[in-house]
């Protein structure tokens, strides 16, 4: 899977936040909030096609996660992925 | 065509207009008149707008239609995008074939208008036109117009916000009317700007229905977001609650990704040096105080 294209995540004071301006023709445009784990996902998943196994990966390497195991990362990042999907964050095949 | 060039210095920045030798621009944009300048060598050219006295080949088959939706034009308007420009059109008279055009360069700092001959009366149109041209370009100057009613004293500005009929106006009418010594500084499209730490708020040409065109500036100290209530409650917001509430007041263009990304940017360096409110308010004077002590509050 990959993200869509052309969205950034921005911090606005303590919150990270995405703004998606709308492309049709009634400005539904929206803004989303990521936790700081989600936000730093985000850069670096940007512009690349990655699995769910990337993602832990990534984030076994960047933050002190050992007493987490692999079902419980694995389980939360299928959560993120289902906030992207559900909000249309995600490129469509 | 013999032709004349005229300046007019908003928000710091020139805005050029160059149009037929003849054209009496004192009495087509009078609300521009305040802001008329000579050029100014130090000051950026942000947006040029030239009046074409021909037609403008317009590529319907090969555009592509961005919005039809316009609460000022209603159905007369529509916004294109071809390979190269921006349109924006506006039908005319009866004939439906029949349309004024203002051809936009993709970040609307070369705009170029057909609006058949210019006329010798008021022409909202072209007001109209113009600050579509000049809001967008504005923004790669850390510009933004903000729909938004604005009060001054000698120290500041104080801005609000709100849909349509939320009663910002009125709120503004309160200041003037409770408080000592405001003034109106606009009561529909000021301009903010950001600089080297410190944020502006600027008159404009454009202040809707109130004739109310005031080139003068003031450092900002607060937007707020007005909401109609029984009763009155001043709550500050910050963070992205913050960006959400000045996010619907604003206009750049979302489907130009780079203009729309600085609007955001712009955005956030707003939140970042001034005070974001909302105030739940009643049309009395005590909403007037409350605002005004909150926001005065160390």
């Amino acid at each position: 899977m990959r993200l869509k294209e052309g969205l950034t995540v921005r911090k606005v004071g303590d919150d990270y936040v995405i703004v998606a301006p709308e492309q049709g023709m009634v400005d539904l445009s929206k803004v989303y909030s990521l936790n700081e784990t989600a936000a730093w996902l985000w850069d670096e998943l940007d512009g690349k096609d990655f699995v769910v196994s990337d993602m832990v990966e990534l984030v076994r390497n960047q933050y002190d996660v050992e007493d987490i195991d692999d079902t419980q990362l694995i389980h939360d990042m299928q959560e993120l992925i289902e906030f992207f999907k559900v909000n249309d964050l995600l490129l469509t095949e | 065509m013999i032709e004349k060039t005229l300046y007019y210095n908003i928000a710091d920045l020139q805005l050029e207009i160059t149009l037929p030798k003849e054209s009496d621009l004192s009495i087509i944009l009078p609300n521009f008149q305040p802001f008329l300048s000579d050029f100014i060598s130090d000051k950026p050219v942000s947006c040029r707008v030239y009046f074409s006295l021909v037609d403008l080949d317009f590529d319907r088959e090969n555009s592509t239609l961005l919005s039809d939706i316009s609460i000022i034009w209603g159905d007369r308007f529509t916004f294109h995008e071809t390979e190269d420009f921006y349109w924006t059109l506006i039908q005319y008279g009866s004939d439906p074939s029949k349309y004024w055009k203002m051809r936009s360069s993709k970040d609307f700092k070369l705009n170029t208008i057909y609006c058949g001959n210019i006329g010798d009366k008021k022409n909202n149109f072209i007001s109209w036109y113009c600050m579509v041209a000049f809001a967008q370009s504005a923004l790669l100057h850390k510009c933004i117009l903000i729909h938004a009613s604005v009060v001054t004293n000698d120290k500041f500005g104080y801005a609000f916000l709100g849909k349509s009929g939320t009663g910002k106006s009125t709120h503004s009418r309160l200041w003037l009317a409770y408080l000592q010594g405001f003034n109106l500084l606009n009561d529909d499209n000021p301009a903010i700007r950001v600089t080297n730490d410190s944020i502006l708020i600027y008159g404009t040409p454009w202040s809707g229905k109130t004739p109310c065109y005031i080139n003068d500036v003031r450092p900002l100290k607060g937007l707020v977001r007005l909401k109609q209530a029984p009763y009155n409650l001043f709550e500050i917001r910050k963070n992205k609650d913050a960006l959400l509430a000045l996010l619907p007041s604003c206009s750049a263009i979302r489907w130009n990704k780079n203009l729309y990304s600085t609007l955001v940017n712009i955005l956030i360096d707003i939140i970042n040096l001034t005070t974001i409110a909302e105030l739940q308010c009643l049309p009395n004077e005590s909403a007037a105080k409350l605002c005004f002590n909150e926001l005065n509050k160390e």
